[in-house]
């Protein structure tokens, strides 16, 4: 989970082969397994074969076109789950993603509509704005929780109400009068992200005479934006973050126990905000590259109607808080959803299987965490009773005579 | 008469066998007691006995009738009574209806309480147990809600009782008190299990005893043909010695110096215009049963709790509003009372348990950069110096006994070599080996000039270790004395609140007359 435990492991091949061992055998391989036999059951009981529609849901993800729509839906869903795991692996919870990411999205459109259009600049400054705006949002949670008790989980969830309320008044604002959409004006083209290879560059031109119309290169280079890119440098970045920064090292000694972070000389109170700040900062980030690479304007309702913001809650849980966890799982989600429309288009199947699937793999994994965590704290109120300590979260704990006196304090 | 007869008590968990084959004999009007460090079974055969766990193999017999226990009604039933730790006692209600309480005299679902004072109240006299029987038990003394429940039990006609480390939350004095009932209890016919880890109480009290070490009886013992060595060498396997110190040098400047500190703690005051001192190179003791305001000055130490009044430095310099990370840059370091709660991360591994605190300078950290390879290594050497038994770094701390687990906690806070340690009971829980390793350690830090405030429940480490003891009572220092002129009696008395002068004069004169004084 941190950098110095893979530092550790990686000198040791016993524990090394273990964790290979435990990673095949372990938690989110079995659940993922688990929910795709019981689909299959349902499919049977449909009459359907299971065997051609995973083969389907497959090819209409993995391949061709279907892959490029995997990897651009990815890109949101990977982005914002970064920026969540800066709050949830320091133990702070976070649920505040959908508003952090509508009001960056929101920051950057109204800059890209005030600016003249000046190119790669202009851009960088409407990011900018998504930025700011995004971490001023989500750090209010934690000046809450910090200053007068209210916890983050509660505050950041009840906010994104505001924000999705408040967003939508201004876009009715900015909205041209003569407009039919609920939507703010589309910026300038200066302003919007190019495709990774635009068909119009030179380079695009020689890709389009060198490949195949429908290779999956071309294809890439044309429908993925420089969004990618940005999203790939986050992981790296968090990466570094988590292992390689005293400030990063703080949030998950925090997260893994914060009454001792506070022992040990941590300032409890400044992690939070951080990991706020930083998580917001990165969903508004998200939701401006989403508004100047693919929407280039915000329509009332659409941020919310894909449901990245809380998909990626659930990537990071199946990922643990790690990113290359976040983007193989954020990967894995895409890919059942681009995968369920195809089975939408070949087999009449409804696209909410793939949101079956999605949904009974986190409650596989929740329910295989809690099994052994369940069993182990039966068998500890078990000892507990029986020696008539308090009953501890822990093997070994020693009775202590504080809790003798009950009765004298109660 | 054989009241109890255990024999080939068998209990298997996952891992452990808790308990391998024992055998055990309590004879009528008898004290046995059972005696084992942390992990010996002590436990698991309570347990048993009282019908918590069923045993894999093995019979009870209790006098001559061959029994098995499915819950503790049965147990209850069988004439066996357990006083636990912890008390089960409500608060609004007086002594009497608590020893009745299930059941009661009366009739049509009424309780007379005036014949459930009347009969408790005999129930005491015959046994020579003085509780006052119609007063609300919310206010009464730890050692007279211990008779409380020893009556509950003799009030169900229990004739084996059953006492879990019965001492850990007395002083000495209501030991002394404690061991009085015990024995008119004996003088009765009944017979008495007493569970404990303290030698010094074997002795005292019991008549046998039976010694157990990794889930098996290895002596079976007549308390006046024994010695407290040979018991603990049962106990541990090898000869343990305790008492050896360092040799000493005249302390230095003051590193801790707190001054006239007033704590409040959801509104009680917790600790009341406490002034000590520390200097280098010295140990001092707080001596006190737990709750009496000790771990509250801990944390008003550390910068976890305002203070009301008063003021605290350290090296000299005042920490009025300073966080925790400013006075550990000071030089506080600190062992905490709970080991998992505050005291490490279970879930993280060694390598991150022990680089807290190092990771913000060099060589953990260079040029704002931490340093993977170095963090482990500086891990892998705190495990050799402090002797921590863990298959490496990268295992998590959690999985490690208690006794590990806290050397890793004290690995990590003695490594700074900082100039100040405060020790929050640095040895609960933890087996002999781990108790000897780590007092080495705190007087190895002492002698190289460190400054320790000790804090502990367990009067034979405080008066082992430390140079000067000061005695806590209600929030209050009743004295700070040399440790040369401590004895149990004289801090046993000012833990119940007994002032300094007065304390000194009734030992002095129970000394005079052959008394309890050692």
């Amino acid at each position: 989970m941190t950098a110095v435990t893979t530092a550790a492991r990686r000198r040791d091949p016993a524990v090394l082969g273990r964790r290979v061992l435990a990673a095949l055998t372990g938690t989110v391989t079995v659940s993922i397994l688990g929910a795709l036999v019981a689909v299959g059951v349902l499919l049977v009981a449909i009459g359907q074969n299971p065997f051609a529609v995973y083969g389907t849901l497959l090819e209409g993800s993995l391949t061709g076109r279907g892959l490029v729509t995997t990897l651009q839906r990815s890109v949101p869903l990977v982005g914002l789950s970064i920026a969540l795991i800066y709050s949830f692996r320091a133990g702070v919870f976070n649920l505040g993603g959908q508003g952090q990411f509508l009001v960056g999205g929101l920051a950057s459109v109204v800059t890209a509509l005030a600016l003249p259009g000046t190119g790669v600049l202009g851009i960088l400054a409407a990011c900018a704005a998504g930025v700011v705006a995004g971490a001023a949002w989500g750090t209010v949670p934690g000046v809450i929780q910090v200053t007068l008790g209210p916890p983050v989980l509660v505050t950041s969830l009840l906010l994104n109400y505001i924000g999705i309320a408040g967003v939508s008044y201004v876009i009715s604002l900015l909205k041209p009068p003569s407009a039919s959409d609920q939507a703010t004006p589309t910026i300038s083209e200066d302003l919007q992200i190019s495709a990774l290879v635009p068909a119009r560059s030179p380079l695009g031109e020689a890709m389009g005479q060198a490949l195949e119309r429908n290779d999956v290169l071309l294809l890439a280079a044309r429908g993925l934006n420089w969004s990618f890119v940005v999203v790939i440098l986050l992981v790296i970045a968090t990466i570094l973050f988590n292992r390689r920064t005293a400030t990063g090292f703080e949030a998950g000694v925090t997260g893994l126990n914060g009454a001792f972070a506070r022992n040990v000389g941590i300032r409890s109170s400044r992690v939070v905000l951080t990991s706020l700040a930083i998580s917001g900062g990165l969903a508004g980030l998200i939701g401006a590259l989403v508004v100047l690479g693919t929407n280039f304007r915000l329509l009332d309702g659409q941020f919310e109607a894909t449901g990245y913001a809380m998909t990626a809650i659930l990537v990071v849980l199946l990922g643990r808080s790690s990113p290359i966890g976040a983007v193989l799982a954020g990967f894995f989600f895409s890919m059942l959803q681009v995968g369920g429309e195809e089975l939408n288009r070949t087999f009449a199947l409804s696209p909410a299987i793939a949101s079956i699937i999605q949904a009974l793999v986190i409650f596989l994994v929740v329910l295989r965490l809690g099994i052994p965590y369940v069993t182990q704290r039966l068998r500890r109120r078990a000892e507990a009773a029986a020696t008539g300590e308090r009953i501890e979260e822990v093997p070994d704990a020693a009775p202590t005579p504080r809790d003798t006196t009950t009765v004298k304090e109660g | 008469m054989r009241a109890l007869e255990l024999s080939g008590i068998t209990k298997r968990y996952p891992k452990v066998v808790a308990n391998g084959g024992i055998s055990l004999a309590v004879e009528q009007g008898e004290i046995h007691a059972l005696i084992g460090e942390n992990g010996a079974g002590k436990s698991t055969l309570v347990s048993i006995l009282y019908g918590f766990v069923q045993p894999d193999e093995g019979t009870i017999v209790v006098g001559g009738e061959r029994r098995s226990f499915k819950d503790p009604t049965d147990a209850i039933a069988a004439g066996l009574g357990m006083v636990f730790q912890n008390f089960n006692l409500f608060p609004e209600l007086t002594v009497a209806e608590n020893v009745v309480f299930g059941a009661e005299p009366g009739r049509l679902g009424l309780v007379d309480r005036r014949a459930a004072a009347a009969e408790v109240g005999d129930l005491a006299e015959r046994y020579g147990l003085q509780v006052p029987v119609g007063e609300r038990v919310e206010h009464l003394p730890v050692g007279v809600l211990q008779r409380v429940e020893i009556l509950k039990s003799l009030y169900r006609d229990a004739r084996i009782l059953i006492l879990d480390e019965p001492t850990g939350v007395l002083t000495p004095q209501e030991s002394e008190g404690l061991f009085e009932v015990m024995r008119s209890l004996r003088a009765a016919g009944k017979s008495i299990i007493f569970i404990t880890h303290k030698l010094d109480e074997v002795m005292a009290v019991a008549d046998r005893v039976t010694v157990l070490r990794d889930g098996r009886v290895t002596a079976s013992l007549v308390t006046a043909e024994t010695s407290p060595r040979e018991i603990s060498r049962h106990m541990t396997g090898r000869d343990v010695e305790l008492s050896q110190r360092l040799a000493r040098s005249a302390p230095g400047a003051p590193v801790l110096e707190v001054e006239g500190v007033t704590v409040e703690v959801d509104g009680r005051t917790a600790v009341d215009d406490v002034s000590l001192s520390v200097r280098a190179g010295e140990i001092v003791g707080i001596a006190g049963v737990a709750g009496n305001g000790q771990d509250a000055l801990a944390a008003a130490i550390g910068g976890h709790h305002p203070l009301r009044s008063g003021r605290i430095r350290i090296a000299g310099t005042d920490v009025d509003g300073a966080d925790n990370r400013r006075r550990r840059d000071l030089g506080f370091t600190h062992i905490p009372e709970d080991r998992h709660v505050t005291g490490s991360a279970p879930l993280g591994d060694a390598v991150l348990n022990l680089a807290v605190g190092y990771h913000r300078r060099s060589p953990l950290r260079e040029r704002g950069l931490l340093q993977p390879k170095r963090m482990v290594e500086h891990a892998e050497r705190l495990i050799r110096r402090f002797g921590v038994r863990i298959a490496g770094p990268a295992v998590a701390v959690g999985t490690l006994s208690g006794g590990n687990l806290q050397k890793i906690v004290v690995a990590r806070e003695l490594g700074h070599d900082a100039p100040l340690l405060v020790a929050e009971q640095p040895t609960r829980g933890v087996d002999i080996g781990a108790i000897e390793s780590i007092h080495g350690e705190l007087d190895e830090y002492r002698a190289r000039g460190g400054a320790v405030l000790l804090v502990s429940s367990e009067l034979s480490e405080v008066l082992n270790l430390s140079d000067r003891i000061a005695v806590m009572f209600e929030g209050r220092v009743m004295a700070v004395i040399p440790s040369a002129e401590a004895t149990v009696p004289l801090l046993g008395l000012m833990m119940a609140g007994v002032p300094y002068e007065t304390a000194l004069a009734e030992e002095a004169a129970s000394a005079a007359e052959g008394g309890t004084a050692r």
